[in-house]
């Protein structure tokens, strides 16, 4: 028989009061923020949870797997002009336009992974930043009289039973797909699919000898990581009101693999504090905008060389520091 | 036809800067296995240091060619110290490539803070009176990058193949752990290659910027287009990175002046992932098999 101590059952009892209270402060204060932040603050949220969307779809493939990606700005691209040319074009319901070009985005990842899932490593970073350039030049500069070239589209004003919405709706929107990919990535990485992707970044010979199908799982994680960033894109072009082929440039790429190494690799909460961090920094770098290229090369250098596992274990061996220096 | 020889000679020309910089990716990827992402960013360094230097006339030409040479060596240097420890403890190759990434940021971040990201000034050193070569007018630019190429390949397939340096380097690229139990300095030897690499991309650099506009962001083309030839053309062959560099720049001169001058670049991403599938060792690695 196994012998519960008095000790233990107060722990947990206690813990679980502590979560539901964490929650509870978590819920109020996000409801309060929505109903009082100022402007500015709403703005600055939306933009973090962007980062956070665009961070936890590229983890899949770069985190689980363990896989280089620099294409996440192209989906996150196809997303936004998916959304942005079916309004224009198509007079479509933008929800509607949303399912459709995640979908789409969802369809193409789909057909790349058909040439990109046989390369590796460095042949693979090259493949997926040829992608993502490619679709950066494609809107920017190759059919200029559908996308508008560098002008970009301008899109109307979501609205909802004929009364626009403004950027509180758009937060709860935003908080919600977050929360959703967040899930996501949660029930991916404890299910059997989550484990096998895990096992591909660790040793793909010894995960192919145990019976994982690396291909299959490879195509899954990749076509996760479109579908995500294609979600991130239909939301951010509604909420701006403005498609700008800037948003997709190679430098969001860089931004989003940037956040997934400074919030945590194969962590989903990690890589949602990453991208949060990271785009509300480019975010703030804006009227310092020379010095941005400087401060993105020594964050990634200081992360990769002093904390290559990120923040989030920074984090969790900070608690456990913690937790030592009370137990004592 | 005169139309033509000259989208001929500028392809050329073009393609012999891809071919260098693809020629500097090989250099470094032979002796460590790593892809040094920053090549593009040490082309601006070479393009920025001809600018302050040779372009503005103020030091003397000697000393401004010297100092094109050093200060992309000292910038490669510099990504190889940030880099060497993940290269030692065999890390991921994306975190070496990452890191590359970072010291390039940091490098160009530095450059665009000084040059505000305006352009550099640029000046033909080598004159603009064209060179008459059987009937075909050359820019002495083109001429300049032709011959640079020529003489900078040639050079390191002869120091790769034909001396004891090269022997030991090659050693290097296929097994660090052996070459060091027969007595290769590895840190050294590593060390001098990304000399000589971040040179000759420095030299592309100086090369290239009084044809474009440069700027402190110009290394992002350079490096896709650089890496580009060189996969084009087989990766790990210094010769056939310029080759794949020439075709890359055919396919975009030709494109441009005869189809569609915006989407030039956008031409070569389907022609990359066809080769990447098809033929993933590049147009020579079949040959050289």
């Amino acid at each position: 028989m196994r012998k519960v101590s008095v000790m233990s059952v107060k722990k947990n009892i206690l813990s679980g009061l502590l979560k539901f209270v964490l929650a509870s402060v978590a819920i109020v204060s996000i409801f309060l923020f929505s109903l009082y932040g100022s402007g500015i603050a709403l703005h600055f949220a939306m933009v973090g949870l962007t980062g956070a969307i665009l961070a936890l779809g590229l983890n899949i493939f770069y985190g689980y797997c363990g896989q280089i990606n620099f294409g996440s700005a192209g989906f996150f691209a196809i997303g936004g002009y998916g959304v942005a040319l079916l309004e224009k074009y198509m007079h479509m319901p933008y929800f509607l336009s949303l399912i459709l070009s995640v979908a789409v985005a969802g369809l193409i990842a789909l057909l790349m992974t058909l040439p990109l899932l046989r390369l590796r490593e460095y042949m693979l970073a090259l493949g997926t930043l040829a992608f993502g350039l490619a679709i950066y030049e494609t809107v920017s500069k190759g059919f200029t009289s559908y996308t508008g070239g560098e002008d970009g589209i301008n899109m109307s004003k979501l609205k909802i039973f004929g009364t626009p919405v403004g950027d509180t709706f758009f937060f709860y929107v935003f908080l919600i797909a977050t929360l959703l990919c967040l899930w996501v990535s949660y029930a991916l990485r404890n299910s059997r699919t989550g484990r096998a992707m895990v096992s591909i970044s660790q040793d793909e010979i010894a995960a192919t000898s145990l019976g994982v199908n690396i291909n299959k799982y490879l195509v899954q994680a990749f076509v996760l990581s479109g579908i995500i960033p294609a979600l991130a894109g239909g939301l951010f072009v509604k909420w701006t009101g403005w498609c700008s082929p800037e948003y997709f440039s190679l430098k969001n790429s860089i931004l989003i693999l940037l956040a997934v190494v400074v919030g945590g690799t194969g962590s989903g909460i990690g890589a949602a504090m990453g991208g949060v961090i990271m785009f509300l920094l480019q975010e703030i770098l804006v009227p310092l905008a020379i010095y941005e290229m400087l401060a993105y090369g020594v964050i990634l250098c200081m992360f990769l060389l002093f904390m290559p596992r990120g923040i989030k274990s920074g984090i969790t061996s900070f608690v456990k520091w913690l937790e030592g220096v009370g137990g004592r | 036809m005169e139309y033509f020889l000259l989208t001929l000679v500028t392809g050329i020309s073009m393609g012999c800067t891809f071919g260098l910089v693809g020629l500097a990716f090989t250099a470094i990827f032979n002796a460590s296995r790593v892809i040094n992402f920053a090549n593009g960013d040490l082309a601006v360094v070479g393009a920025f240091a001809a600018s302050l230097f040779v372009f503005s006339g103020k030091a003397h030409p000697v000393i401004g060619f010297l100092a094109v040479l050093a200060l992309p060596m000292m910038a490669g240097l510099l990504i190889n110290w940030l880099v060497e420890p993940s290269v030692k403890r065999k890390a991921p190759i994306i975190n070496s490539i990452l890191i590359t990434m970072g010291g390039g940021l940091i490098i160009v971040g530095l450059i665009g803070i000084y040059t505000n990201f305006s352009y550099f000034n640029t000046r033909y050193v080598f004159g603009t009176k064209p060179l008459l070569l059987g009937g075909i007018r050359i820019s002495p630019q083109y001429a300049a990058i032709l011959v640079a190429t020529a003489v900078l390949s040639l050079a390191y397939w002869l120091f790769l193949n034909k001396t004891a340096l090269g022997l030991a380097l090659r050693a290097l690229g296929i097994n660090a752990d052996m070459a060091s139990l027969v007595g290769i300095n590895t840190m050294t030897y590593r060390m001098l290659t990304w000399a000589s690499s971040s040179i000759i991309s420095g030299i592309a650099g100086f090369l290239i910027a009084p044809l474009i506009v440069p700027t402190a962001l110009m290394g992002l083309p350079v490096v896709v287009n650089g890496f580009i030839a060189a996969v084009i053309g087989g990766f790990g062959y210094p010769l056939a990175a310029v080759t794949g560099g020439i075709i890359l720049g055919l396919l975009i001169q030709f494109f441009s002046a005869y189809v569609h001058g915006g989407m030039a670049q956008l031409v070569v991403f389907p022609v990359l992932l066809v080769v990447l599938v098809f033929r993933p060792t590049g147009i020579w690695g079949l040959k050289l098999q």
